[in-house]
């Protein structure tokens, strides 16, 4: 019998899958339909009781319509989803730039943020604004992540149980309590109420804090930062320095850098490049072997402590500093090394730079700042205290503390910071905030101070959120929202501005205020001025007044605001003290004594900032997952010690054989919420580390895993602040409830705490702790341990005089020597094997841009923020700890470290001794894919998904690769990176899951989706928003490398393209400008270490870059022909110094007539090898 | 000794063989033909939530196709227009047309209309109109006559090896953007757009091909990022 089908009507909206039985069942229609086709079936499903022959013919039905039939072939329904009404100014697909700024310790840095669609994806430096060369630092970059941190705190959280457990509640009611707290206090006058608050440079909170003052006046208005410094402020111009001196002060690295005094420092190693004039000398002296060490020219190891004694000598070899009440260090070695220093300071008076640490203590910076003043610094590379905004006083956390323990304040409002975390560890905060009756924390997330808090309010980040700040000069930055508070974030002047009694702001009434306030506050000064007879203060004042009223007239009112914000910085400064800005030093409750020097055998532990800064970015999985640029160690902190120590201690890192029983007591392994080591996953024997017990003198002691660090003074014990953070449990709040994980879910279980034995009396370094071995052992991450150069050079350099002598000394050194040499092009035009069809077809047009890229190594300090930038530009994911101990690290460029020792280690397998450790030199070489014109990556893809194109990029297409990985395997450099699992997809974390139990997401396959049968979908949303949309996505299986932001080189040429059609007619006009765009690590570079561009455009920075005799590629001899090439690093000596003669020579020359021969060791026949070999650490081993 | 096997198993091998040979040949080539983009995209016909007419808006009433998809000479999507768009002409024109009501309560409500996307080039390759509306590709080269479409549906195939037939001979498609007459419809957006007569299409294009200099590119870094 012909069965006839009815189809169904058509469906209203696209196509229909029919996709559950339940809705099928639901359809009258379709049920009879099913009648007719089926009628049995039909009939049993309506019945009831379904016979299994029923239910084949049902199912069978049901796969047949469902979508396994040809119905089922088509590509799911997608959609395109506009606006109802158009976003003013908003092109989907284009983005928008504004300009902000980044609140920052000591000062503010101005970024401009890449928009798409409304929501930021990228932050940049703002290019206007002078001193920043445009760049941001690691900080800067990672902000974006902070903004969509899936951590965050959401919902506003009222204790029930303080400490354990806490319930949602909303803002509204927050205001309701707020407005009463208020009342209240408005009575009282402001008794018992306090704010801790962290020290800042936002003039429009200093004006808000007054107008509470004014409202409260008995309020204490407490401020504090963990890492501020102990002196007081100070400006620096590094580019006018020729001789720099660091006394323990890391100005390069994490510790005490900043964009601008890496800049700075930039400018003054640059000048080599210009002429053959000699470049800026950095001495530094310091404990452990900092950035800024390595890229010094001599270098002291001393330990932290012995840094007062040290000035105490300069000073007095300078004959400048009087009365000092250190006793000089004595040490005749180190007598030498200072006197020589003296007399090249002396030699170049107002054109040097001494700067200090900033955890010393004030009476060493108060005797450096003597220093400069006696070397006529002051004015030029220091600027002048006038220069610089008072300081409205603060109280110190010690102050309040004290308050607190006598009962004398009831409600504290903690806004930003983490004090219960990061206080000095002899105040015991959060048992004293828990004395505090009412304390309501304004924070980004619900951390350590938030479980002391009665009241927790989510936080809105600076991006967004309005306000204002100086940066360290004094330039007025205006920060801008880029998107709504994403979960109904509270900012800091909007709680004050609410405290104050002002109207609630809808935007940016505050920080307009400042802004037109500080125009009629120079008024008033000119009038004192005026009175004064202070001539030059008063044309100084007429000319700002003149400028702003000019801007101010009716017509454009406003005009000076907008540009303000469009800009975002003022070029008109308003007077810095009608700000009345506050920069406070957050000075301890007592300012530490000078510290006494360490006696033999006693060590000293230093303390210092890792990327995670303070802790406050201990959640930013960026972050945590870049590697220190020295030890390369990253998701932990880690003790360094000397090699020396090691072996006192009788620490070492056993190389056993590959048996995990041999590692003894794997329990430092990071652990579960239930507290069961993770045994599941293998802890490699070669990642485990030794742990000691330190003990500082007042007996507060921390176990805490060993890295031997060469270069690291032998009494010296150098570790990270800021990491070990645990986020509190809070269980009944609904953001936590059924987590299984931590609620910080990247900070948890990463380091160990360091704040428990920093007091306010070491800030900086706590003298006279003892170490102790423990039988424990620790896994630790550490990225590319291994490196040797084995005599190819890969790192090049010489001493200036050898520079000025041979110019083209990168071309002698390593394996360049037996070869010829490059041509004009720069590069070495080798014999390749492999022909590269783009590039040598006779389609290829000479007129395409080709791109390459110049690295200098001068300048380059190693801060890394290059390698976070390019992880925020091309959706790079975090893999976690545990896939960084397998060496799957995703970073698309590395900065490969290098020691150069003076005397090369011993090649046969006997132990090397420890004191060719003693002093190394450091060099840094950043790696990313050398877009080789003949790239042995290539022929060797069986799939052809990677090629050469006619531009020189090395171009990877994704979709095509099958991941056999052979590509990564025949890179020389190393620098392919393998997507092992679905990092972008999986959380990175354990998860405790149905059926599987606990296990980590990332070995789940593709069956575990959304929907999907076993689990769940890993990566949180808020994530996806920060992803660039010009760049895919990875997803497992898939290779990838740099690609020199082929995003960014095809926009710019899209662009052109439109351009060539302004005219509405079309045009040939498609050459691209002059280094019209940047590549992302180009751009954020401080140093501008980074040159990248067209190499056909002569008009490019890169052709004379690549023309420059310094210029070598790495690996050039086997023919890969490198886009990517290096400039030779050379260090400048001062002559005169003790060791001078090895400072830069860690390369053997022809004739090695210049370098102290090695005890016992050969001499190379034809001299023309490098014997600059990367440690080894093997060799280490006793 | 009796058989075991009925004599029928003789061929069966050999005619397994053989019917396994032409399947074995036929389905790749059902495949081959039948899954290309060729065959299974062109022709998509999706309906819309709102059954919006090209032909009568563009056709008869003679908008520009920049009217709606106002970005695709500044941006790489070509956007499908706002509620708003919309909106401008149907708060006067057919206020109440009962097929406009999903338009109107979008407008009402600030919910969008969520249109189903017809043309879809994967997310790992990146596609942008304004280079390609400013080189002188016109809509109907990769569209077809949209201004004859009631309901629109994939004119063209869009697969990459498509793509490569015009990237390598982009005379075949290139267009001058100008109007032959001032107040004319530049070719780009006139779909029905014929070369002069007298001229071929191979003849203009080589001709703008050379003077705008195009060369677009070949090579896997033009869409895949």
């Amino acid at each position: 019998m012909k069965r006839i089908f009815q189809h169904p009507p058509a469906p209203k909206t696209g196509k229909h899958y029919w996709r559950s039985l339940e809705e099928f069942a639901d359809t009258p229609e379709f049920r009879a339909k099913l009648e007719r086709e089926f009628p049995q079936g039909a009939a049993e499903l309506e019945g009831g009781e379904v016979t299994r022959r029923g239910f084949m013919q049902f199912m069978g039905a049901s796969v047949a319509l469902a979508g396994l039939g040809l119905t089922g072939c088509r590509r799911p329904e997608l959609h395109i989803v506009p606006y109802t009404k158009g976003v003013e100014w908003q092109v989907p697909g284009n983005a928008l730039h504004y300009a902000t700024s980044m609140p920052r310790r000591g000062g503010a840095v101005p970024l401009i943020a890449t928009t798409y669609n409304g929501r930021p994806t990228k932050l940049e430096g703002n290019p206007n604004v002078p001193g920043f060369n445009g760049a941001t630092d690691v900080h800067g970059q990672s902000a974006i992540l902070d903004l969509y941190d899936p951590d965050r705190s959401k919902t506003v959280l009222k204790a029930k149980e303080r400490g354990k457990d806490y319930t949602d509640s909303t803002l509204d009611a927050f205001w309701e309590e707020f407005a009463i707290l208020k009342r209240d206090y408005l009575k009282k006058g402001g008794e018992g109420l306090a704010i801790l608050t962290e020290p800042g440079t936002s003039p429009t909170r200093a004006r808000l804090r007054a107008e509470v003052q004014k409202k409260f006046p008995k309020l204490v208005w407490a401020e504090y930062d963990a890492w501020a410094s102990q002196g007081a402020p100070v400006v620096h111009d590094f580019a006018k320095a020729d001789i720099i001196v660091a006394l323990d002060c890391d100005f390069l690295g994490a510790t005490d850098g900043t964009v601008q005094s890496i800049a700075g420092f930039a400018a003054g190693r640059r000048r080599l490049g210009k002429t053959q004039e000699t470049m800026s000398r950095l001495y530094a002296i310091e404990g452990r072997f900092s950035l800024t060490g390595g890229m010094a020219d001599h270098r002291l190891r001393v330990p932290s402590s012995a840094i007062a004694g040290v000035a105490a000598l300069l000073a007095s070899k300078l004959a400048s500093g009087g009365g000092n009440s250190f006793a000089a260090f004595s040490d005749a070695a180190v007598d030498t090394w200072i006197t020589e220093m003296a007399k090249d300071l002396a030699s170049a008076k107002g054109r040097s730079l001494i700067v200090c640490g900033s955890q010393q203590p004030a009476t060493v910076h108060a005797l450096v700042a003597q220093i400069n003043e006696s070397l006529g610094n002051v004015g030029v590379t220091v600027k002048p205290a006038e220069s610089r905004p008072t300081a409205a006083a603060a109280s110190t956390l010690g102050e309040l503390a004290e308050q607190i323990s006598q009962g004398t304040v009831k409600t504290l409002l903690i806004l930003g910071g983490n004090p219960a975390f990061d206080a000095p560890a002899e105040l015991g905060f959060d048992d004293v905030l828990g004395q505090v009756e009412q304390v309501i924390r304004l924070g980004l997330y619900v951390d350590e101070t938030s479980a002391t808090s009665t009241t927790h309010v989510p936080a809105a980040h600076f991006l967004e959120s309005w306000g204002d700040s100086l940066a360290y000069d004094g330039t007025y930055l205006c920060q801008q929202p880029l998107i709504l508070p994403l979960y109904n974030g509270v900012s800091e002047i909007q709680l004050l501005a609410e405290l104050a009694g002002l109207a609630p702001a809808k935007g940016a009434e505050y920080v307009q205020e400042t802004f037109r306030s500080a125009a009629s506050a120079t008024a008033a000064q000119f009038q004192h001025a005026v009175m004064d007879n202070n001539t030059m203060r008063v044309q100084e004042l007429a000319r700002q007044i003149e400028a702003v009223e000019n801007a101010q007239s009716p017509e454009n009112a406003d005009s000076t605001w907008h540009s303000f914000v469009h800009d975002g910085f003022s070029t008109k400064k308003p007077s810095l003290v009608s700000l009345a800005i506050n920069i406070g030093t957050g000075a301890q409750a007592s300012p530490p004594p000078p510290a006494k020097p360490l006696a033999a055998g006693e060590y000293e532990l230093n303390f210092i900032l890792g990327s995670v800064d303070d802790g406050r970015y201990a959640n930013n999985g960026w972050l945590q997952e870049l590697p220190d640029p020295i030890s390369k160690l990253t998701w932990d902190n880690a003790l360094y010690i000397s090699p020396k120590t090691a072996k006192t201690l009788g620490v070492e890192i056993k190389n056993v054989n590959n048996n995990v029983a041999d590692v003894p007591n794997t329990d430092m392994a990071p652990r579960t919420t239930d507290n069961s080591p993770l045994s599941y996953f293998a802890v490699d024997p070669m990642t485990a580390f030794p742990m000691v017990e330190i003990t500082t003198p007042d007996d507060r002691k921390l176990e805490v895993p060993v890295i031997i660090a060469p270069g690291q003074h032998d009494q010296t014990l150098t570790l990270a602040v800021g990491y070990g953070r645990t986020a509190p449990r809070l269980t009944e709040a609904t953001q936590f409830k059924n987590q299984v994980t931590a609620p910080l879910r990247v900070a948890e279980g990463a380091g160990v705490n360091a704040y428990e034995l920093r007091t306010s009396s070491t800030p900086g370094f706590v003298s006279g702790v003892k170490v102790r071995k423990l039988d424990k052992t620790y896994p630790l991450a550490i990225t590319q341990e291994h490196n040797s150069m084995e005599g190819r050079g890969l790192v090049r350099e010489a001493p200036l005089d050898k520079y000025h002598e041979d110019p083209t000394f990168v071309q002698e050194i390593g394996i360049d020597t037996h070869t010829p040499h490059g041509d004009d092009k720069g590069y070495q035009h080798y014999e390749s094997a492999y022909v590269n069809p783009p590039l040598n077809s006779k389609d290829y047009q000479p007129d395409r841009p080709a791109w390459g890229m110049v690295i200098d190594l001068n300048t380059c300090v190693g801060c890394s923020a290059c390698v976070v930038a390019c992880q925020a530009e091309n959706n790079i994911p975090i893999v976690g700890k545990f896939q960084v101990l397998r060496g799957r690290e995703m970073h698309w460029i590395r900065n490969d470290r290098y020691f150069a020792t003076d005397n090369p280690p011993q090649v046969s397998n006997e132990p090397v001794d420890p004191s060719y450790l003693d002093d190394p030199q450091m060099l840094i070489q950043p790696m990313a894919c050398q877009q080789c014109e003949a790239a042995p990556c290539e022929p060797v893809c069986p799939v052809n998904a990677t090629i050469t194109n006619e531009e020189g990029l090395n171009v990877m297409a994704y979709n095509r690769c099958i991941g056999t990985r052979y590509c990564a395997n025949n890179c020389p450099y190393k620098v392919r990176r393998f997507n092992f699992f679905n990092y972008n997809d999986r959380p990175i974390q354990n998860v405790q899951l149905p059926v599987l139990g606990l296990t980590n997401e990332l070995y789940l396959g593709p069956l575990a989706g959304k929907d999907g049968p076993l689990t769940k979908k890993g990566s949180p949303d808020s994530i996806a928003l920060q992803k660039n949309p010009n760049v895919s996505v990875r997803i497992r299986g898939v290779m990838e490398k740099c690609t020199y932001c082929v995003q960014r080189i095809e926009e710019a040429k899209i662009a052109q393209l439109r351009k060539s059609n302004e005219n509405g007619m079309g045009s040939g006009d498609i050459v691209l400008p002059t280094d019209g765009f940047k590549v992302a690590c180009q751009q954020v570079c401080p140093a501008e270490a980074i040159v990248f561009g067209n190499m056909n455009d002569p008009n490019s920075k890169i052709v004379p870059a690549k023309a420059d005799e310094r210029n070598y590629g790495v690996l050039a001899y086997l023919g890969t022909r490198p886009r990517t090439s290096y400039l030779g690093r050379v260090r400048n000596p001062n002559p005169t110094m003790p060791g001078a003669a090895n400072i830069g020579h860690t390369s053997v020359f022809h004739g090695p007539e210049k370098l102290v021969a090695p005890e016992g060791g050969e001499k190379h026949a034809d001299g023309g090898h490098a014997s600059a070999n990367g440690l080894n650490l093997e060799k280490l081993i006793g | 000794m009796a058989n075991i096997f009925p004599k029928a198993t003789n061929v069966v091998l050999m005619k397994a063989s053989v019917a396994l040979t032409i399947v074995g040949m036929i389905a790749p080539l059902a495949i081959w033909y039948y899954f290309t983009p060729k065959y299974s995209r062109v022709g998509y016909q999706p309906t819309q939530p709102v059954a919006f007419q090209h032909d009568l808006h563009v056709g008869q009433l003679g908008l520009d196709c920049r009217y709606c998809h106002s970005y695709v000479e500044v941006s790489g999507h070509s956007n499908v227009p706002n509620t708003q768009t919309c909106m401008n002409c149907h708060t006067q024109v057919a206020k109440d047309n009962p097929k406009l009501k999903p338009v109107r309560d979008s407008w009402a409500t600030g919910v969008p209309i969520a249109w189903v996307k017809i043309h879809n080039v994967p997310d790992y390759a990146y596609f942008n109109h304004s280079a390609h509306v400013n080189r002188g590709v016109s809509c109907v080269s990769c569209h077809g006559k949209v201004n004859e479409m009631t309901v629109v549906w994939q004119h063209e195939s869009q697969s990459m090896g498509w793509c490569l037939q015009c990237h390598r001979n982009p005379e075949n498609a290139v267009r001058p953007i100008a109007a032959a007459k001032p107040g004319e419809q530049s070719p780009i957006f006139n779909l029905d757009w014929e070369p002069p007569k007298g001229q071929r299409q191979a003849e203009i294009g080589k001709k703008l091909v050379k003077d705008w200099k195009i060369n677009p590119p070949k090579d896997c870094a033009g869409c895949h990022r």
